[in-house]
C-alpha cells in the first residue's frame, strides 16, 4: 500500500525533473518560514559556542585559508605518522619474502616471492596511510567542520556560476569516486548533476594515496607531505576549472544557492571516529584480498610469460609488450613501457598501479622499486606521473557508477575519453613548463 | 555588539589586554613565518627546523586569524574572542600534529630502522611546536596574573559602573 506514493513521486520526479527530497526541503523551509513570521520577536541574541567559531571558520577572507590549513593538516598526518607503520609492513614482508623465496620449485618461488609478497604485499603497506586518512576525514565529519568546508567552498564556485551543493560530492570523492559520484544526485538540475558526475572522478581518492605516497617519498622526502597535499588540492582546482569549461561550453543553466542545514560543533569521539575508519578501511583490505590478489597473480604471469613461455626475461614478456605498444604515445611524459603498462592496469583500480609497477620490478630482479623509479625518471616525470594519475580515470567501478547516474553510454564515454585528454594534456604541461626551470 | 553574554564564556571584562595578546601573537606567529618561508626559499642561511616552505605559510594564515581579533577586542567586542579561540585551536593541531611526527620518528629510530638511523630530533623541533609552547606558556601566565589580581583587589569589579 505505502509503495504506491512513492512510485507516483518517482514518475512525477522524472517527468518534471524536480528532485522530491528537494521540493519537500522547500516545502519544509517555507513551512519553517510561516510559523516564524508569526511567532518569532527579534531580542537579545544567544550566542554558542558553535556561532562562535562558524564566525571564524566560515568568515569571508578566512575561511579558505583555514580551510587549507586543515586539509594540509590532515594530508601531513596522513603520510608523516604513517611511515614508520609501513616500514614495520615492510620488513614483515621482506621476512615472508625469506621463506617463499627459500622453496625449491623455481615458479612457485617466485609466484610467492615476486607475484603476491611483491604485488599484494606491496599494497598492504599503505594500509596505515589509507587507515589514518580515513581516521582524519572521520574526525572533520564527526566535529561538524566538513559540511562547514562545503560551505566555505560554495561561495567560490557560487562565483564562477556554478552550483554550491555540488562541493559536497565533491569532498566525498577524498573516500572514494564511485561514493562521489553516486552523491551528485542530490545536486539540484540536470545540467549541474550532470556536471558534479563528470568532474566528480578529479577528485583524489584513496585508491591514488599509495602512488603518490610512493613517488612523494622517492623524488621528494623532505617535502612529501606537502607533495600529496599538493596533489589533493590540484584535484579540487582542477574540477573547478572543468565545471566552468562545462557550464561555459556544454550545460548552461542557472545555479541556485546552496541550502544546508550546518549542525552544532560536536567533540568527536574516539570509539566514533575509529568505528567510521575500520569500516571504510576495511574495505580497501577486502579488495586487496579479492581482485588485488587475483591481479597480482595475473600481472606475474604476464611479467614472467613471454612466448618463449616461462622465464623469459621482463624485457621480452607478455606485459612488456603491452607497455611498449602504448610507450610512444607516452614516452613525452618520460614514461618508461614498466610505467605505461602499470598506468592501462590502473583502469581497473587505482592501487593496481603500484602493484604492477613492483611486480614488473620484481620479475625484472630489481632489489627495491624505489631504486627502480629513481633509475627510470627525473623527478620532473614523477610528479608529471602523480598529475597523470590524478586525472585520468579513477576505476572500473566508477566508470560503471557513471553509466549508471547518467544513464548513457554517450556521457560514460566522454567522461573516459576528456579525462584521459586532461591528464595527458596538464602532464605534457607540467614537462614543457618544468623543463624551462630545470636545465 | 555589545558584552551581552561575556560572563557566560568567562571572557575577561576588558578586551584590552585580549587585543594587545593577540596583537603579539599575531607579530610573533608573522615573524617567524616570514623567517620560515625565507630559510626555505633560501634567502636566509639555514636554521634547524625551518625548512618547510608551507610550513612558514601555515604560520602567516594563524597569525591573520589573530590578526583579525585585534581590532573587535579592542572595541570591547566579544566577536573577538571567536578570533583568538580559532588561533589557539590552529596552533594546537599544529603542535600535536608536530608531536605525533616526534613520537613515531622516535620510534623508528628506537626500532633501528634503516631510514630513521640518522634521525635526530632537533630538525622536528619546528616553530608550530615551541611557538604554540610559548603561546601557552605566555597565556598561561596572563591568566594567573588575572586570577591574582582578581584575588588581591576584589572590590574592583564592583565598583566597575555599569
Amino acid at each position: 500500500m505505502s509503495e504506491q506514493p512513492e512510485l507516483d513521486l518517482d514518475e512525477e520526479a522524472e517527468e518534471t525533473g524536480i528532485d522530491p527530497q528537494l521540493a519537500l526541503a522547500d516545502e519544509r523551509y517555507e513551512v519553517i518560514g510561516r510559523i516564524l513570521c508569526e511567532v518569532y520577536e527579534p531580542g537579545g541574541h544567544k550566542w554558542d559556542l558553535s556561532d562562535m567559531l562558524d564566525r571564524v571558520l566560515l568568515h569571508k577572507y578566512l575561511g579558505l585559508p583555514i580551510f587549507l590549513v586543515t586539509m594540509w593538516a590532515m594530508f601531513h598526518f596522513t603520510f608523516e605518522i604513517s611511515l614508520v607503520f609501513m616500514e614495520m609492513i615492510t620488513q614483515f614482508f621482506a621476512w615472508l619474502g625469506t621463506f617463499t623465496s627459500q622453496i625449491p620449485i623455481p615458479w612457485l618461488a617466485s609466484l610467492l616471492t615476486n607475484g603476491v609478497l611483491s604485488g599484494v604485499g606491496f599494497i598492504l603497506t599503505f594500509v596505515p596511510p589509507i587507515f589514518f586518512l580515513y581516521l582524519a576525514i572521520s574526525v572533520l565529519e564527526d566535529t561538524g567542520y566538513l559540511s562547514r568546508a562545503a560551505f566555505v567552498m560554495d561561495r567560490y564556485m557560487m562565483r564562477m556560476g556554478l552550483h554550491g551543493r555540488s562541493f559536497i560530492p565533491l569532498l566525498l570523492g577524498f573516500g572514494c569516486s564511485v561514493a562521489a559520484v553516486m552523491a551528485a544526485r542530490t545536486v539540484d538540475g540536470e545540467s549541474n548533476r550532470l556536471t558534479t558526475v563528470l568532474v566528480s572522478p578529479l577528485m583524489s581518492c584513496a585508491g591514488r594515496l599509495p602512488v603518490y605516497i610512493l613517488i612523494a617519498a622517492v623524488f621528494f622526502p623532505h617535502i612529501a607531505g606537502t607533495m600529496v597535499f599538493v596533489m589533493y588540492i590540484l584535484g579540487i582546482v582542477m574540477a573547478i576549472i572543468v565545471s566552468l569549461i562545462f557550464k561555459k561550453t556544454l550545460f548552461r543553466e542557472e545555479s541556485s544557492s546552496l541550502l544546508m542545514e550546518l549542525s552544532q560543533y560536536q567533540v568527536p569521539t574516539v570509539h566514533g571516529s575509529f568505528r567510521h575508519m575500520w569500516d571504510r578501511g576495511l574495505m580497501f583490505l577486502k579488495t586487496a584480498g579479492s581482485y588485488l590478489l587475483v591481479g597480482s597473480i595475473i600481472m606475474w604471469v604476464l611479467s614472467s610469460f613471454g612466448f618463449g613461455g616461462y622465464g623469459v626475461p621482463v624485457d621480452a614478456s607478455f606485459a612488456s609488450m603491452l607497455g611498449k605498444l602504448f610507450e610512444p604515445l607516452l614516452s613525452p611524459l618520460g614514461f618508461t613501457w614498466q610505467i605505461v603498462t602499470a598506468l592501462i592496469f590502473g583502469f581497473i583500480a587505482k592501487e593496481a598501479v603500484i602493484q604492477t609497477l613492483s611486480i614488473i620490478y620484481a620479475v625484472g630482479g630489481t632489489v627495491t622499486l624505489a631504486a627502480a623509479l629513481t633509475s627510470s625518471i627525473t623527478p620532473l616525470s614523477a610528479f608529471a606521473l602523480m598529475v597523470f594519475v590524478l586525472l585520468y580515470v579513477p576505476c572500473l567501478a566508477t566508470v560503471g557508477a557513471i553509466r549508471k547516474e547518467t544513464g548513457s553510454w554517450k556521457w560514460t564515454a566522454f567522461s573516459i575519453i576528456y579525462q584521459l585528454i586532461l591528464a595527458y594534456v596538464v602532464s605534457i604541461g607540467i614537462i614543457i613548463i618544468g623543463g624551462f626551470f630545470i636545465v | 555588539m555589545s558584552r551581552i553574554h561575556a560572563d557566560e564564556f568567562g571572557v575577561p571584562q576588558d578586551g584590552t589586554w585580549p587585543s594587545r595578546l593577540s596583537l603579539v601573537v599575531g607579530v610573533a606567529y608573522t615573524v617567524v613565518g616570514i623567517i620560515q618561508i625565507c630559510v626555505a626559499l633560501g634567502f636566509i642561511a639555514p636554521i634547524v627546523g625551518f625548512t618547510d616552505l608551507v610550513g612558514g605559510f601555515l604560520l602567516i594564515i594563524i597569525a591573520a586569524v589573530f590578526f583579525t581579533g585585534v581590532k573587535p577586542l579592542s572595541k570591547n567586542e566579544q566577536e573577538g574572542y571567536a578570533f583568538i579561540a580559532v588561533g589557539y585551536i590552529l596552533a594546537a593541531i599544529l603542535f600535536a600534529l608536530q608531536v605525533l611526527v616526534i613520537i613515531t620518528n622516535a620510534l623508528g629510530w628506537f626500532l633501528r630502522f634503516n631510514n630513521w638511523l640518522q634521525w635526530n630530533v632537533l630538525n622536528d623541533i619546528t616553530p608550530s611546536l615551541w611557538l604554540f609552547v610559548i603561546l601557552m606558556t605566555a597565556t598561561g601566565s596572563l591568566w594567573i596574573l588575572g586570577n591574582l589580581r582578581e584575588k588581591l583587589i576584589p572590590n574592583s569589579k564592583e565598583d566597575t559602573p555599569k
